[in-house]
């Protein structure tokens, strides 16, 4: 498929197999065939989107100077202190290919950052949250002792914690890829944060948050410990961690806190108008899935269950209102699709979800 | 005069920090007292805190809501993470200084 000039030096544009071949094999080829075909066509997007961003950029007179080979895409990080107060972003003070600062918040909030979009990037081919190389912008020291973190659909905020309940959010390298993640839910299916659609939501984020831990620790998935938050919990805490996606309801037990309330199947379900209609209690159900999924495939887990995740969580079925069960039964169609019907990580995503009542 | 914080969302639902924290004027000094009601004014006059105010908020932020009861009657304030007024944040935090739950 290579055309070479008279130098024998390959033209690269007509390397590239047409979008609408691989899309043929994507359809019908053998599930090896189709993985591959996938995998290519996500790569070929992302380039294609940079090469149109860029040329757009340039105008019509200077659009023939665009280069044929495509800058790498980066995380263009930058740091930023509240000074504990609530103003955003706040002082500047780590830019992307920066010096490490002598603040551990900034610098753990620049490395985390910076695992998510190589992470997205490595696995699945994405450029940044949305997919068109966002910056990655973080606000450390947000508030006074302030219990929490979020993401703003612009930026992450970290807060210090207390010291006695929680430390600094920025310790957790799964919280901060569970934060990003609600961009990418955002930027693809929308899902809607509360009640089902919200524990989804949330599932997700702990999802990729996990396996970008997971990820940067090169642990299979029966070496992982599947905690969300893990090192988050104050020392005197009677707790490991925010959330266990392997044994929903047992990450904590302390007297301020409360017992951990998340269910670990839909028998258990949580009724309730707090926490956006359960949104972070229910989302143990559907983590539990991607964890029994993942374990039961064996190896690491981004490379199959997080793709079947990761296509779901794309595919154009999937609507903002969508329930475990309409996420459930497109995680196996997708797996179908991926690896064959009777496949072992067809089989392995279809149990999951029967084991956690939700099929 | 009564006040109840309430704080909900962040990124996990802890049962027992989901509880409201009550504070009651009887168990203030007096210049606690006089504080609390300064407080308690400058927080009601702020326009985007009333009940019909659009709080919106994001995934894993927390909303806030603040609700007083007194011999003037009830009233209820609200806000969202990264749009906490000063004079909001000032009453949440004496609550949380002197109020229990």
């Amino acid at each position: 498929m290579c055309n070479r000039d008279r130098h024998d030096r390959v033209r690269s544009i007509y390397c590239i197999l047409p979008p609408h071949m691989l899309k043929e094999i994507a359809k019908n080829g053998t599930p090896q065939q189709r993985a591959l075909a996938i995998d290519t066509l996500a790569t070929d997007h992302t380039f294609r989107q940079i090469r149109s961003v860029q040329a757009a950029m340039l105008g019509p007179s200077r659009r023939a100077s665009v280069p044929a080979v495509t800058p790498i895409p980066s995380a263009q990080r930058s740091i930023y202190t509240a000074n504990n107060t609530q103003t955003l972003p706040g002082n500047l003070v780590r830019s992307e290919g920066g010096p490490k600062s002598n603040d551990e918040s900034v610098d753990e909030a620049y490395e985390g950052l910076g695992a998510t979009f190589e992470f997205y990037l490595e696995i699945f081919h994405r450029n940044s949250i949305d997919d068109a190389g966002m910056p990655l912008i973080g606000t450390v020291h947000f508030d006074k002792e302030y219990d929490n973190a979020f993401w703003n659909s612009q930026q992450m905020v970290f807060g210090d914690g207390d010291g006695m309940l929680f430390n600094r959010f920025t310790i957790a390298i799964d919280v901060i890829g569970h934060e990003l993640t609600h961009g990418v839910t955002e930027h693809t299916a929308g899902l809607a944060y509360s009640g089902q659609p919200g524990a989804l939501n949330e599932s997700v984020s702990d999802v990729f948050g996990s396996l970008i831990k997971q990820y940067a620790l090169k642990q299979t998935a029966d070496k992982a410990d599947w905690l969300i938050g893990a090192g988050l919990l104050a020392s005197g805490v009677k707790g490991v961690a925010l959330r266990s996606m392997k044994e929903p309801g047992t990450a904590y037990d302390d007297h301020v806190l409360g017992k951990d309330p998340q269910p670990a199947d839909m028998t258990h379900y949580v009724h309730t108008m707090q926490d956006n209609q359960g949104v972070h209690i229910n989302s143990g159900i559907p983590n539990r899935a991607f964890c029994l999924a993942a374990l039961n495939i064996g190896g690491y887990a981004w490379q199959k269950a997080g793709r079947i995740w990761y296509e779901t969580l794309n595919d154009s079925h999937i609507k903002p209102n969508s329930n475990f069960k309409t996420f459930a039964k497109l995680a196996v169609s997708n797996a179908n699709r991926l690896y064959g019907s009777s496949s072992a990580e067809a089989n392995a995503v279809d149990n999951a979800w029967e084991t956690v009542g939700v099929l | 005069m009564r006040a109840e914080l309430t704080i909900d969302g962040g990124v996990g639902f802890f049962p027992g920090l989901a509880r409201p924290i009550a504070l009651d004027e009887s168990d203030l000094l007096p210049d606690e007292r006089e504080e609390f009601t300064r407080l308690v004014s400058a927080a009601r006059a702020l326009p985007g805190t009333a009940p019909g105010a659009a709080v919106r908020a994001v995934p894993d932020g927390r909303t806030y809501r603040i609700t007083i009861a007194s011999g003037d009657g009830n009233f209820e304030l609200r806000c969202a993470d990264a749009a906490v007024p000063p004079a909001f944040s000032a009453l949440m935090m004496f609550i949380k200084q002197h109020g229990h739950r």
